[in-house]
């Protein structure tokens, strides 16, 4: 299925970027802001790999520039649904736009997704595909996937409630005692 | 079993070869070249290269600069938060080019297997 372009330009205006096709860094912001939308739930059908750039779309580039007057100038406009602006917005409120920390977050979800490496494997891959971005950014990028797509399963929400329940009884304990 | 295939077919094959670039035939340089097709005029960084292909500098430099004197490659000079990077993309040549050792290598794959 062809990738809709369209829809990109879209949740661009949406997302409130302007960006140009002529710069490396935006077409960077571009390719990991559709995939991460696309992990939203927003379809756009633009397939993606696993390459040397991290999740990258050879047919999101084409799409780019072959329409490159209509991304820079953000047309057409066409509507999106509620339930995309509201994922859109989601996104927006998460991450920051930039292109280290979209590198980061948008490898990490595919490395745990679609490659099917538990989080420590993903971790290490992750560090030998970026080794130039810092501990903190790699930690930060994680935690912000975690955001995005992180879903606890009942035992997730019981491991945590097991984990809490120490540190809440020792606070009922202390509101007590303050009376 | 691979065997040497019958002498003409082997003269062809190697008279084909000759309308190669005999100095793409390095693992580092179809690396480089086949990494880069899948970016078209996008391109790459050197440093996503050098951590992707688990290069050295030294190697991963001096064929690169081969590659773009031998036009093959392009080298742009890109700012990505504020750094000034290095990104190569693959010329029209270095695609004509590598499609040309891919063909060739199918061909020379086929006929050695088949004898």
């Amino acid at each position: 299925m062809e990738g809709n372009f369209n829809k990109v330009i879209a949740c661009m205006r949406e997302l409130g970027v302007s960006l140009k096709a002529e710069h490396f860094q935006d077409r960077l912001v571009l390719q990991k802001t559709v995939y991460l939308l696309q992990k939203l739930g927003v379809k756009m059908n633009f397939e993606y790999n696993l390459y040397l750039r991290g999740p990258y779309s050879p047919s999101l580039t084409k799409s780019l520039y072959a329409n490159k007057k209509e991304f820079d100038k953000l047309e057409p406009r066409i509507p999106l649904s509620a339930p995309e602006k509201e994922r859109i917005q989601k996104f927006r409120r998460v991450i920051d736009l930039l292109p280290s920390e979209l590198e980061i977050v948008s490898t990490y979800t595919f490395l745990t997704s679609e490659s099917g490496l538990d989080e420590d494997d993903a971790i290490r891959r992750l560090k030998q595909l970026k080794p130039f971005y810092s501990e903190a950014q790699v930690a930060v990028g994680i935690s912000k996937s975690k955001q995005l797509f992180f879903k606890p399963t009942v035992a997730d929400l019981e491991a945590i409630r097991r984990e809490t329940a120490a540190w809440d009884a020792l606070s009922d304990e202390a509101l007590k005692k303050a009376g | 079993m691979a065997s040497h295939p019958p002498e003409p077919v082997f003269s062809a094959l190697m008279s084909e070869a000759r309308s190669l670039n005999s100095k793409l035939f390095s693992l580092p340089r179809l690396e480089l070249l086949s990494a880069l097709e899948t970016f078209g005029e996008d391109g790459a960084l050197y440093r996503e290269l050098k951590s992707s292909l688990r290069m050295e500098d030294g190697v991963l430099y001096a064929n690169l600069e081969a590659l773009k004197k031998m036009r093959y490659l392009k080298k742009n000079v890109e700012r990505v938060e504020g750094k000034t990077l290095d990104s190569y993309a693959i010329t029209n040549e270095g695609r004509e080019a590598l499609n040309r050792v891919r063909a060739w290598l199918k061909k020379w794959a086929e006929k050695t297997e088949s004898g």
